[in-house]
């Protein structure tokens, strides 16, 4: 069977090295990107049903990339899981919603954050 | 040859007919007599033979019935109940012999195709034979290739190893296999003395043993100093025999780049029929790679023993871990201060997936880097299948903390990476703490007692 396709985006290396391997351990396929240059593109090109993403990142950052994702055609359908240690404004809170992400709270226990994504899959 | 039998037996045939005629009285004379030797001799030998007995007989009967008659009656010698049967002879052996002929003929036509057809088959066979003689050894001389490259890349990669016995074994295998060696040794120089490290007898390898060699004597000291490939025939001219004997028959120098010694190569027992300058020339050519591939392999331990950081994963290496458990060791000891070691031990470790290893290992060093103090240091250990964290200062309440909460990590990622099972991965941390009465690391580390992960 076909592994799902997952991307993950962290401008921390070591975190996305964990987030990937964690996530390859429990069958997905996964790629990573350290920085938001090139995601858009990636993500048009690719088959990704879903993407992980940090929310603060320098240059674009989290909130920025998923209006971007939902405003591209080929991507406006995908699912996203948006991790944030940062409390959260209800403005950020809101628009958050309103861009259909799911917010995951750093820091999170790894078998949680993959159940959640099973879940968001299934949806 | 069959003019003579015919002639010979038509002529024995009648020589005894007229024997009879003229030494039994009882004898009479009959036509038939000529009867038989005309169509015996026809239908044997064809035309030419039939012609001939039929004339020579004709003649003889006609002589014998002309003595054989009564003289009164010789008037009607001439009569044709007389001459018929004469001319029947000539004719009907003519006859017949034409028909004899025919079948001569086309027996001897068969014959000539026969032994045609023969003559053919027997060339066939002997160009077949020749043909699948040489497919054979064609054959022979691909395989035979074939295997001498296969068995050569397989020892030329034991060469290309960074380990030292791999390396010794390796070329001891390419001199066993392709020049046929018996017997060698490479000896390493080590503290001015030239020391046995893997010796080959009849294909078998072995490790060296507590043995050394002097390089200044024998032929192997000629080699050393003319730092090349010598033979005892070559030693002869300069050495006396009893110098020689019971020493290896050719010794060459391992050299390193810059013409310094590594070590020396002897070759103790070689077939006589080996023993040739395509073999010097063939062990001089060896003695040149494995110098490059021991003064490479020297060259990357050199540069490994200096690195403190593992390249791919990122972690301290166990040299340099055991050097700083020392050095932490020493100052927990000077000044009284706390110290832990923990080994995070893999179960399991050989049916893990070689593929999944190190995305595991490195996700274990994140893991037990994102609960540690900056001070804290991750190290490889003595086995494979562990990593060691060397905690300075702390111990007690404290390292049982940050203890189960590696655990809690772990187990929250829920790693499978065993190979051909769904089970999750099995751990367990070792942990020593030190304590005065200790008096170096190796007390420390004899301490760690397991504990459950």
């Amino acid at each position: 069977m076909a592994k799902e396709k997952i991307m993950v985006v962290d401008d921390e290396e070591d975190v996305t090295f964990l987030l990937s391997s964690l996530l390859e351990f429990h069958d997905f396929s996964v790629k990573t990107h350290n920085d938001s240059k090139g995601v858009m593109a990636d993500l048009e090109g690719g088959v990704y049903k879903l993407i992980v993403t940090d929310y603060m990142m320098p240059g674009l950052d989290g909130l920025h990339l998923c209006e971007h994702i939902r405003a591209s055609q080929k991507t406006k359908a995908m699912k996203i899981v948006m991790l944030t240690a940062k409390e959260l404004t209800s403005q950020e809170h809101q628009k958050l919603l309103e861009l259909d992400v799911t917010i995951v709270q750093k820091p999170y226990q790894p078998n949680e954050l993959v159940a959640r994504i099973r879940e968001i899959m299934q949806r | 040859m069959k003019l003579k039998s015919y002639f010979i037996e038509t002529g024995f045939a009648l020589a005894f007919i007229v024997a009879l005629y003229f030494f039994l009285p009882e004898f009479k004379l009959h036509s038939y007599y000529f009867w038989i030797i005309v169509l015996l001799i026809s239908s044997r030998y064809g035309l030419m033979a039939g012609v001939l007995s039929g004339v020579v007989c004709a003649l003889v009967f006609s002589i014998l019935l002309y003595l054989s008659i009564d003289k009164k009656a010789l008037e009607t010698f001439w009569d044709m109940k007389y001459l018929l049967e004469p001319f029947l002879f000539i004719f009907v052996g003519g006859f017949l012999g034409q028909l004899s002929q025919e079948k001569i003929n086309k027996i001897s036509e068969t014959e000539t195709q026969a032994q045609l057809f023969t003559q053919r088959v027997s060339t066939i066979e002997t160009e077949f034979s020749t043909s699948e003689e040489a497919r054979r050894e064609l054959e022979k001389r691909i395989v035979g290739q074939l295997t001498t490259i296969t068995t050569l890349y397989e020892s030329a990669k034991k060469l290309e190893s960074f380990k030292l016995s791999e390396i010794y074994f390796g070329t001891l295998d390419i001199l066993s296999e392709h020049l046929g060696i018996e017997k060698c040794s490479i000896y390493i120089l080590e503290n001015r003395l030239l020391t046995l490290k893997a010796r080959s007898e009849f294909g078998k390898l072995s490790e060296g043993e507590d043995k050394t060699l002097s390089k200044t004597e024998g032929l192997v000291g000629i080699a050393v100093e003319t730092q090349k490939v010598v033979s005892i025939r070559d030693a002869l001219s300069s050495l006396e025999f009893s110098k020689l004997k019971g020493g290896p028959l050719m010794a060459g120098p391992l050299l390193r780049k810059d013409g310094s010694l590594i070590g020396v190569i002897t070759i103790e027992q070689i077939p006589f029929v080996r023993f040739t300058p395509y073999t010097i020339k063939i062990f001089s050519i060896i003695l040149d790679w494995l110098s490059l591939s021991i003064e490479n392999a020297t060259y990357v331990q050199a540069v490994q023993s200096r690195n403190i950081q593992d390249e791919i994963l990122g972690i301290y290496t166990y040299g340099y871990g055991k050097q700083r458990l020392k050095e932490e060791f020493l100052r927990s000891k000077k000044y009284s201060l706390p110290l832990s070691l923990l080994i995070l031990r893999l179960k399991d470790f050989d049916q893990i997936d070689s593929k999944k290893l190190i995305p595991l290992f490195k996700s274990l060093y994140l893991i037990l880097k994102n609960n540690l103090r900056d001070i804290d240091l991750i190290s490889q250990y003595e086995s494979k299948d562990s990593l060691a964290v060397i905690l300075p200062t702390l111990q007690g309440a404290e390292l049982q903390k940050i203890k189960l909460k590696v655990i809690q990590d772990i187990d929250s990622y829920a790693f499978r990476p065993y190979e051909a099972s769904d089970k999750l991965l099995e751990s367990e941390i070792l942990e020593a703490s030190f304590k005065p009465a200790m008096q170096s690391e190796t007390d420390l580390i004899q301490d760690l007692g397991a504990a459950p992960a």
